[in-house]
């Protein structure tokens, strides 16, 4: 009996040997080329028809981590997946292709609703992903492409390379990335010259700012602290973002000294307590917050004695940061707008001639082509933050 | 006195199933269910695939042999490494209510994810590996710990150590927690904690597999030796065992092969805490065969609980919070039941 | 006079370096095919002897002897072929039936990795049927009262075989029913030819039993020898520091103590 055991259990382990000897290889990530799949197994939403002018010619994308795919035409189905997919959907529908190519996304919301039903007439017809979807029913979908975070290539993104599904990485954190990203949704959508257009949409805006602020002494950059507030399980928190985020750039391109620097910060964000932000005693204070109404908040910590002590509150210096579907501040398309607004707040005097308002409607009609009576309809009932 | 066969000194009046063969009827239904497993899953809709779809569709062919059989071997693993541990901590324990996390190892397999995710990118060989660092680095303080106590038997002693390096852990992670960025860390922690395969590969499988399969055989091997490491040392002594040694022996492959699962898998709770107990229920209290059966239960446990999780909803559900459901449902319902007589 | 099965020379033994001496040059010698009464009070490092004599425990000084061979000529499995221990108590945590139980004294006999086999089934079985259980052979032994507990504790060391047999106060929690089956049992052990070797602070159950007694006091054998030569008033009464008188009724010593036996200078 043992020894039926001992060789039965034998066998086990020669399996397993054999199991981690020859696992099935991933398919290679760098050179795939594929066909626009005639979806016969899968289960199809019903799609609008594609672009029928476009006739097929072969493209190649080039993305965040470097991967090179080509592709014998542009790809009709994309699907967004994974986390942290607001800044690549909106970034991508800066494309008018993507309301038909776009067949799922994810769910972002940050308390007002979908922007994609705004601008995107297919919007109801698309699959919305959650943010823990499983692999099987993306694949399931028969997409083309797939875009996501740069972040996820580790572990989500690389099940489905290994599934033989070519998976474009997308950053678009930073004004850099910007640029270059939005070079690889243009390759992806096939159409470089709007790619070229909103890279020199972003460049001039950006410009704009950095052109005056780039010559300003210490002096004269007023000490500026970006706080967000959360309340998560019960307990309220202010933080500041790290260094490396956009927030932080954005308030050193509008000529402000973010003071929150000076201290020990991790990857993401580092809440403070009431003493440190008394001991910075900034001129300015700006407040983020998502999913909540961020005026409400303002309002509160103005009637707190102790913030009444603060130097930028005695000064009225606490705005609320504007945001309309989605807050400003983060490097969704929207931060170009937060980018021009704290360059109105922080440094007046050089931006007198920047209307804010203006470079909204400009930027919702320059990105989505929407016009002045949508603008009026849609966006400017949920504007909020301190714009005037 | 007459020479009684075995099987003349085991049969019972009352009818009865043979232990053994009860065993191979569930393993039996393990690897069947392993086998429907791959067919199941939302490609390419919820539900079950056909093997002429498989045929037919490459991609099909994919996801089963890329995601779905390395999650099932893994789900199973997990199952049986848990169940096999608790069995063999709450025998030598002498105590029904531990599990074989509770000696530092869960808390501190939380700790080290925890901190991977958040200061060491939380890439999952990196977050697997601080996990498994630091589950046996919760162990070997746990045990340091239980030599120095000055009062109580060993057992009191491990116990104790083994609270005190848990609760260490544990407020760790909750400073670990409160740190964490709120929008993207902190949902990656609290998933781990609740448990999960949905990031399986067959790379996760390389090294795991062949150690946690010899930390099996070992305890399959010594199924009825486990019986007497519950004894007195002077008992144990007196009937030829040498109780320290073989306590180790045996503990620590327990550990390893619980420690290695958890680190691929995150917290998955109340498998080691309940599956030995049903197998006990079901076998009687001979480690014999409730060891084996409650690895195979355990097996069988952990696969339907993770084919739900990744089949019912388009979300994955967390594998932790199936296996504490339906845990206390069967616990329940055995302990209500009069349950199957087993001979003895 | 054949050799002795178990010898204690000069047997000094403390538990931790900075402790007191429990056994104090102790010296014993135990003949086989006997009973062997270790009386004493409580205290007295009587059950140390017996983990002494099992060799789970080493003297500091002294030597101890098993069939004239030290401890170190055994191998483990072996020595547990030739002494079986049956502690005071034990807790048992699972529902383990009375087989099972039993199964366990068989382990000396199987390998690390070893099952039980028929032979050990039919061991345990015999076992079994000596302490009188055979009835409720597959009853778990959590259902079980206390000297029925007790008397599985003797079958599993009888599913040993030992030719030498310890006993921790084997008669303390038991009814006289059970008390007086134990005392049976254990006497035709001894004439089947396994020495028996059992601790008691209850002189009566020595009395009953013994063919040899030992007395034990402040760690060291105060007497020893035949019991018809220890066990009197004199000697008992030294042993326990009361006042105590041996009497013979109906052919049996019995221990008489009157009002007042207790010494002040205790």
């Amino acid at each position: 009996m043992t020894k039926k055991i001992t060789l039965w259990l034998g066998l086990l382990i020669g399996f397993s040997i054999v199991i981690g000897a020859c696992t099935p290889n991933s398919v290679a990530p760098t050179e795939v080329s594929i066909e626009t799949q005639v979806p016969t197994l899968a289960q199809t939403d019903s799609q609008p028809t594609p672009v029928e002018e476009e006739k097929p010619a072969p493209i190649t994308i080039e993305d965040a981590i470097g991967q090179s795919l080509s592709f014998d035409q542009a790809p009709q189905r994309v699907v967004q997946a994974g986390r942290s997919g607001l800044m690549i959907i909106d970034a991508a529908y800066a494309f008018p292709e993507a309301r038909e190519r776009l067949i799922a996304l994810s769910e972002i919301t940050q308390g007002k609703g979908n922007f994609g039903e705004v601008i995107d007439p297919y919007f109801n017809e698309k699959t919305l992903i959650g943010r823990d979807t499983g692999v099987e029913p993306i694949v399931a979908m028969n997409p083309d492409v797939v875009i996501m975070k740069s972040f996820l290539s580790a572990d989500f993104g690389k099940q489905l390379q290994d599934l033989g599904v070519p998976v474009v990485y997308l950053d678009l954190e930073t004004p850099e990335q910007y640029q270059r990203d939005l070079s690889t949704l243009g390759q992806l959508f096939n159409n470089l010259e709007r790619a070229e257009e909103l890279k020199q949409y972003y460049q001039l805006k950006t410009e704009l700012v950095t052109s005056r602020t780039q010559d300003l002494t210490e002096n004269q950059k007023p000490k500026v602290l970006l706080l967000y507030y959360s309340a998560q399980d019960g307990q309220t928190a202010l933080s500041v973002p790290p260094l490396k985020w956009i927030q932080t750039t954005l308030v050193q391109n509008a000529g402000g000294y973010p003071i929150w620097q000076d201290i020990e910060l991790g990857n993401g964000w580092t809440k403070v307590n009431f003493e440190q932000i008394a001991s910075w005693n900034p001129d300015q204070i700006f407040i983020i917050a998502y999913n909540v109404n961020v005026f409400e908040v303002t309002a509160q910590l103005k009637e707190d004695p102790q913030w009444q002590a603060l130097r930028a509150v005695e000064n009225n210096q606490l705005f609320a940061f504007p945001g309309d579907y989605y807050s400003w501040d983060q490097p969704d398309t929207r931060w170009i707008l937060g980018q021009l607004w704290l360059a109105t707040k922080i440094q007046p005097d050089l931006f007198t001639d920047v209307e804010i308002m203006a470079e909204t409607t400009n930027f919702f009609e320059t990105l989505y082509g929407m016009d002045e009576a949508t603008f009026a309809e849609k966006i400017t009932p949920i504007l909020s933050g301190d714009l005037e | 006195m007459n020479r009684l066969s075995r099987n003349q000194i085991q049969t019972k009046a009352v009818r009865a199933i043979k232990p053994a063969s009860f065993l191979v009827a569930l393993l039996i239904m393990l690897i069947a269910a392993a086998i429907l497993s791959l067919f199941l899953g939302r490609y390419p809709q919820p539900g079950l695939i056909s093997l002429n779809q498989i045929q037919q569709d490459e991609l099909a062919q994919r996801v089963v042999l890329n995601l779905r059989a390395p999650r099932i071997l893994a789900a199973i693993l997990l199952g049986v490494s848990l169940g096999a541990a608790g069995s063999v901590f709450q025998m030598i324990f002498s105590n029904p209510l531990v599990e074989p996390g509770f000696l530092g190892v869960s808390q501190g397999a939380t700790f080290g994810a925890a901190l991977a995710i958040i200061y060491l990118g939380g890439v999952p060989w990196i977050t697997q590996t601080s996990a498994a660092l630091f589950a046996f680095g919760g162990l070997a303080i746990s045990y340091y710990l239980s030599r120095r106590v000055r009062f109580g038997g060993w057992v009191l002693r491990l116990v104790l150590a083994g609270i005190a390096v848990s609760a260490l852990f544990s407020s760790g992670v909750g400073m670990l927690k409160f740190l964490a960025d709120p929008l993207e860390e902190l949902p990656e922690i609290t998933f781990w904690l609740l448990g999960g395969l949905y990031k399986i590969t067959w790379d996760d499988l390389r090294l795991l597999l062949p150690v946690v399969l010899v930390c099996l055989i070992i305890l399959f091997q010594m199924r009825w030796r486990i019986n007497l490491l519950s004894l007195e040392d002077d008992v144990a002594f007196s009937l030829g065992v040498a109780p320290g040694r073989e306590r180790t022996l045996v503990l620590a492959a327990s550990v390893i092969a619980a420690a290695g699962v958890t680190a691929v898998s995150g917290i998955v709770g109340w498998v080691g805490l309940i599956v030995p107990h049903i197998s006990r229920r079901l076998f009687g209290a001979n480690a014999r065969y409730s060891l084996p059966g409650a690895m195979i239960l355990g097996g069988l446990f952990t696969l339907l609980c993770d084919d739900l999780a990744r089949t019912l909803m388009v979300a994955e559900i967390p594998l932790g919070v199936l296996t504490s459901l339906f845990g206390a449902l069967s616990f329940m319902l055995l302990m209500v039941s009069r349950g199957i007589k087993v001979e003895k | 006079m054949s050799s002795p099965i178990l010898t204690f020379e000069e047997v000094t033994f403390r538990y931790q370096p900075d402790e007191h001496l429990v056994l104090d040059k102790l010296s014993l010698q135990i003949q086989p095919s006997t009973i062997t009464a270790i009386l004493g009070p409580n205290g007295v490092g009587k059950t140390t002897l017996l983990h002494l004599g099992l060799g789970w425990r080493r003297p500091q000084g002294g030597k101890i002897r098993v069939d004239g061979r030290s401890f170190q000529e055994f191998s483990r499995s072996e020595l547990g072929k030739w002494i079986g221990l049956v502690p005071q108590t034990e807790h048992i945590a699972y529902d383990y039936s009375i087989l099972e139980y039993v199964l366990l004294g068989r382990a000396p006999y199987l390998l690390p990795l070893e099952m039980p086999g028929e032979a050990d089934y039919r061991a345990a079985a015999e076992a079994i049927e000596t302490v009188g259980l055979a009835k409720m052979r597959s009853r778990p032994v959590t259902e079980l009262s206390g000297g029925e507990r007790q008397l599985v504790l003797v079958a599993r060391a009888l599913a040993q075989q030992p030719r030498l047999l310890l006993l921790d106060e084997p008669t303390n929690h038991l009814d006289l029913g059970n008390k007086i089956h134990l005392l049976e049992l254990l006497r035709n052990l001894k004439e089947n030819g396994v020495t028996v070797i059992f601790t008691t602070h209850d002189p009566d159950v020595a009395a009953v039993l013994a063919d040899q007694l030992v007395l034990m006091r402040d760690g060291k054998v105060q007497h020893a020898g035949p019991l018809n030569e220890q066990f009197t008033s004199e000697k008992l009464s030294e042993t326990y520091n009361v006042t105590v008188e041996v009497h013979q009724v109906a052919g049996r010593r019995v221990v008489l103590w009157r009002n007042g036996a207790n010494k002040t200078d205790g």
